[in-house]
């Protein structure tokens, strides 16, 4: 998968100053779902953005872990997307956004079972068949963990990726959250995921209650985080790497200054090595 | 318990408050695992709530912010989300806040909510080219009174019986705010979208019948017919014409083509 350097979540906030002013970003990751619309202001800022940028597309309503069947309606819609803009890649979440019809409009969390990966696998070759690419799928922060789980996390992301042969997204800030909240070493994590599988790095900020964090994209990258980022720049290398900014969303600048924090990190690290 | 009874057990949680997946999850004995519960639980009415928000920001401001997470929070659970984005959730609150309220006021905030609804769907309506006039005075004058026109994808019509619009331009900066939202006489508006700003504005009755009949299928002969009924046979021509230049202006003709049909 081609390295796309450094990039940020395009934000409707940002729209106009990332048009006059041409930053300095290596690309910029679209959430799927805003632009999955018939015409507008959106999609047309979205073509005069990817004019001077790779956009790459993150959706959230693939449900690619739910039991209900798959949505073709939407699949056709994200690969027409996909194909205007000529998206670098597809990205989603290992998650279930609801059963029966329904979408709770979150990202549940799976069980880590062998049921789990068999009605997964196949889910995501008919996608990556129908998309004619391999897509990349996201570690989900979570805030309760299933009893019947089999394996760890990364045990079932290795697992995952390597039995469907589709890419993964890490997101470190979740790696980070889940480590805290279900009671692993996040070092092991990040040990325990498969190297040439990584195709992206999300870096966020979260929100620590009195005994877990919740995964809030609502304020600049944590300490912890950063750490944890450098870890992760050691194992896999560059990587194309992305900081995602859901709430309280500060100017463009400031965004940018977090990403050269994220570029000086990597450097270092390439230095040393 | 098999992945599809654990999924239904969770969203029933979730949605209905139905307990079960307790027995399913880690630690639920532990003190904090309401609170981890409840960022599913209540994160999903939250993040409803937000979005209803961004979608109807002049009821919001019109009710206050209690009373309009109290009125969302009831019709979150009575109206479950089935579309893939969060951004089409809350489409039928204007029909909803009607059975609530039995008031003039109550009347006019359901106006206002279906007004918003209205100017989103405005907002993200697929893209196309308004007809260029140029095109049209290519047309052979003989062949005028069959031609018939088709709107953009963009265009709506809005139809009021209360001030809830004035209240939402007052909220706009865009008029002074009336004394209250209440019933007013009924008005036709038309809303469409120039590049990716929207636009709207009153319809006389003439011009909104035009419109509705051009929808229809009418060809232009039809349409001076109906104008022959407000001014004299003579001036109807000129009249409907006149109104169509005004259409290809404001840009909400999408394309033209030949019809004898009757309507």
């Amino acid at each position: 998968m081609k390295t796309l350097g450094f990039g940020l979540g395009l934000r409707p906030d940002h729209y106009d100053a990332i048009l006059s002013e041409r930053p300095s970003v290596g690309f910029f990751e679209a959430l799927t779902e805003n632009y999955l619309v018939p015409g507008g202001k959106a999609l047309q800022y979205l073509e005069r953005i990817r004019a001077n940028y790779p956009i790459v597309l993150h959706g959230v309503s693939l449900s690619i872990g739910s039991t209900e069947p798959l949505n073709h309606e939407y699949l056709k819609l994200l690969k027409g997307l996909s194909r205007r803009i000529q998206a670098p890649w597809i990205s989603d979440h290992l998650c279930w956004t609801g059963t029966e019809g329904l979408n709770l409009h979150d990202l549940m969390p799976m069980p880590y079972t062998e049921e789990a990966l068999n009605h997964l696998v196949p889910r995501i070759e008919e996608i990556q068949e129908f998309l004619g690419e391999r897509i990349l799928l996201e570690n989900v922060s979570s805030y309760v963990g299933y009893r019947s789980s089999e394996m760890s996390e990364w045990e079932f992301l290795s697992e995952l990726s390597a039995r469907a042969d589709c890419l993964l997204l890490l997101d470190v800030n979740n790696v980070y959250v889940n480590s805290v909240n279900h009671h692993f070493d996040a070092e092991v994590f990040i040990r325990g995921v498969p190297r040439k599988r990584i195709a992206q790095i999300h870096l966020a900020g979260h929100e620590r209650q009195d005994t877990f964090i919740i995964d809030t994209h609502d304020a600049p990258i944590a300490q912890a985080v950063w750490m944890l980022y450098q870890s992760a720049c050691k194992r896999f290398g560059a990587v194309s790497t992305l900081i995602e900014r859901d709430a309280n969303i500060p100017p463009l600048k400031d965004m940018l200054e977090e990403l050269a924090l994220a570029q000086t990190t990597t450097s270092a690290i390439e230095a040393a090595a | 318990m098999r992945l599809r009874e654990l999924q239904q057990s969770f969203q029933n949680r979730v949605l209905r408050h139905r307990r079960g997946i307790e027995s399913q999850l880690n630690d639920a004995q532990d003190e904090d695992f309401e609170p981890r519960l409840d960022a599913y639980v209540g994160g999903y009415r939250t993040r409803l709530i937000e979005a209803l928000a961004a979608s109807y920001p002049v009821l919001k401001a019109t009710l206050g912010d209690d009373e309009f997470e109290h009125e969302m929070r009831r019709y979150i659970e009575s109206t479950d989300s089935r579309h893939f984005s969060v951004r089409h959730y809350g489409s039928t609150i204007g029909e909803r806040l009607q059975g609530r309220f039995s008031t003039p006021r109550g009347q006019a905030l359901t106006e206002l909510a279906e007004w918003e609804w209205r100017l989103a769907d405005v907002f993200d309506a697929a893209d196309d080219s308004p007809l260029d006039v140029r095109e049209l005075a290519a047309v052979a004058p003989l062949l005028w009174p069959t031609l018939s026109f088709s709107l953009r994808a963009c265009v709506r019509w809005f139809d009021s019986r209360t001030n809830a619009i004035q209240w939402w331009r007052a909220a706009n900066g865009l008029r002074d705010k009336p004394d209250e939202l209440t019933e007013s006489p009924p008005s036709r508006w038309l809303i469409w979208r120039r590049g990716v700003t929207t636009f709207f504005r009153a319809l006389g009755p003439l011009e909104s019948e035009l419109l509705e009949q051009l929808r229809e299928g009418a060809n232009f002969r039809l349409l001076c017919e109906r104008t022959a009924l407000e001014v004299s046979d003579a001036d109807a021509p000129q009249r409907t014409a006149s109104l169509l230049r005004g259409w290809l202006a404001e840009e909400i003709i999408l394309d033209f083509g030949f019809s004898h049909a009757a309507v």
